[in-house]
């Protein structure tokens, strides 16, 4: 009879690292500014720990999920701005591909990935604020601005399928 | 360098961003407050520029410069890819059976940012057969949204039984009247002294002892042995096969049976094969190293020839089991047709020797008094087992594994004799 082999756990390596501590700057500055949801905080934290050995990444979605949350509270209560709100969506994105980067477990060229993904990064931050821009912007109620964002949105679809 | 479609998929990375996404646009539809989209529009952003589904596909090169070795030996496999666009990663995996071992460095290798990818592997074969295996390609688009996935098949990877050592040669009494090695009882024109005898017309010269001839005052000659070949044929049981994987009985048998073709190879004997499952296979009796890759070819097939029917003996050949051959035959002793057949064998006349090859035993329930007792029965029953061989005249050894000459020592001293009983 054959022993089952053990095998030790893996302690995480940098990437996972890297990740777990974007996470801990997107709970903070969430939750810096809705303490009110620190259930969700708690949450949120409980799932950047699971999510650090790497084994299981459905943990950093639920992590993500829960920041995005807290936000939208802080967002709906009126204690997040909107420049924050653009730099907690931000931070959850620099988190999701900092989980992505853990989850590719990378043997070389570390550097060269992380490069790739600075341009969606910041496309993603630019994209908030101008998001956030907009929101300010006193545009009444109109028809045509229904027509042209269903446009906008065919149009996205299109691209996407080409 | 061949090309590969790669089969393009959404990776874990898109549905993450996707679902995290779908909350705040939710709730700002719902809720009809913009601020939330303020929340949504980074991971928005980063989907839409990267959600193109890239269609290239990838060059593929796998080096295999031997995809045949010996058991324990090592092969090298090298493999180069590049994908036909902008990769944001390239991964290659290494698939193999557990018959084969990546010595060095891991089987998963993912380099990011790079047009080609180039590793090497060594991998070590553990178990005999004709193993497959695969190496499978990942590559992610440059914003990691999708996956591309080819499986590239390895050529398949013949690994041959590692023969053990076998020095000390059993032999049938009656040897065939080829020349060879070994000293037979007849008079001949060997090398070996066998006796002194009058002389008679057509006897050299050279050949005269003068001493004696001097002391009977008659011409009286030197007496040689006659040196001839041994026929061997090593019968492999391949009804059942059990114990752990590289270490069970056919494992064995295969090993042991290789061992004999080519210790016996090597002397200058012929040596053939029988596989005895359901589908009886041989080889007839041949000599020189290309005999032993011939059954070595043959015994890879072993594996998973095994069937319900019994193995019917009356089809071999008469050249493949020539009368007064040596018959080896490695064995478990576990299922009753390979018993049937050894006893038939004998029946036949043939000098028979079973190697039982059974290196594991039933293992009882911890603490059962009925188990102990059950697993005593068992080995009562393969004790009255060898004894019945025994009295039929077909000699039974046991080997454990390692060289052969623990098992095959004590037939070395004597001659093998056969004839009907």
């Amino acid at each position: 009879m054959s022993r089952p082999v053990l095998r030790r756990p893996r302690p995480p390596g940098r990437a996972s690292l890297v990740a777990a501590g974007t996470g801990a700057v997107m709970l903070a500055v969430a939750a810096g500014y809705t303490p009110a949801a620190w259930p969700l905080a708690v949450i949120c934290a409980a799932a950047l720990a699971a999510a650090l050995p790497g084994r299981w990444t459905a943990a950093g979605t639920v992590a993500a999920s829960a920041a995005m949350t807290i936000g939208g509270i802080g967002v709906a209560a009126g204690t997040v701005p909107l420049p924050a709100a653009a730099a907690v969506g931000t931070l959850v994105l620099a988190y999701l591909l900092a989980l992505d980067l853990a989850a590719t477990r990378l043997g070389s060229g570390s550097g060269r990935w992380v490069r790739s993904r600075g341009p969606a990064l910041a496309a993603g931050f630019a994209a908030a604020l101008l998001t956030a821009a907009a929101a300010t912007a006193p545009v009444p109620a109109a028809w045509w601005l229904a027509v042209a964002g269903a446009a906008a949105a065919g149009a996205a679809l299109l691209v996407a399928a080409m | 360098m061949t090309e590969h479609e790669l089969s393009w998929t959404a990776t874990a990375h898109y549905r993450r961003l996707a679902t995290v996404a779908l909350l705040p646009l939710l709730a700002a539809v719902v809720l009809a407050n913009p601020g939330y989209l303020v929340l949504a529009a980074p991971l928005v952003a980063a989907l839409a520029l990267a959600a193109r589904r890239p269609g290239y596909r990838a060059q593929v090169h796998l080096e295999v410069p031997a995809a045949r070795c010996v058991e324990g030996e090592e092969i090298t496999l090298r493999v180069r890819a590049e994908p036909g666009g902008p990769a944001g990663s390239l991964a290659v995996r290494l698939a193999l059976p557990a018959a084969l071992q990546a010595s060095a460095g891991p089987r998963d290798w993912a380099q990011g940012g790079a047009s080609a990818i180039d590793r090497e592997w060594r991998i070590t074969a553990q178990r005999w057969g004709r193993w497959d295996g695969a190496v499978v390609l990942t590559v992610t688009s440059t914003g990691g949204l999708f996956a591309g996935t080819a499986v590239v098949r390895l050529p398949e990877i013949t690994v041959f039984p590692r023969p053990p050592a076998l020095t000390q040669l059993a032999l049938p009494a009656d040897l065939r009247s080829r020349i060879g090695d070994h000293v037979d009882r007849r008079p001949g024109d060997g090398v070996e002294f066998a006796g002194i005898r009058p002389l008679v017309s057509g006897d050299r010269l050279r050949q005269i002892n003068w001493p004696v001839t001097s002391r009977r005052q008659a011409l009286h000659v030197n007496q040689l042995a006659a040196e001839r070949a041994a026929e061997i044929i090593a019968v492999i049981d391949t009804c059942t096969d059990v114990g752990a994987p590289g270490e069970s009985s056919l494992d064995r048998a295969v090993r042991g049976a290789a061992g004999i073709a080519r210790a016996y190879t090597r002397a200058g004997d012929r040596v053939g094969v029988v596989t005895l499952g359901g589908l009886l296979r041989w080889i007839p009796p041949g000599t020189g190293p290309v005999q032993f890759f011939r059954i070595a070819e043959l015994v890879l097939g072993a594996r998973g020839s095994a069937s319900f029917v019994s193995p019917d003996l009356t089809r071999i050949p008469r050249t493949v089991l020539p009368p007064g051959a040596l018959v080896v035959l490695f064995s478990p002793l576990l299922d009753d047709r390979a018993i049937d057949a050894a006893i038939d064998l004998r029946e036949r006349g043939y000098p028979l020797i079973v190697t039982d090859v059974l290196a594991t035993q039933p293992e009882p329930p911890a603490r059962s008094a009925s188990g102990a007792l059950a697993l005593r029965l068992w080995q009562l029953d393969r004790q009255a087992l060898r004894y019945r061989l025994e009295s039929l005249g077909i000699p039974v050894t046991g080997w454990p594994g390692g060289i052969l000459d623990t098992a095959f020592g004590r037939f070395a001293r004597h001659r093998i004799h056969g004839g009907a009983r």
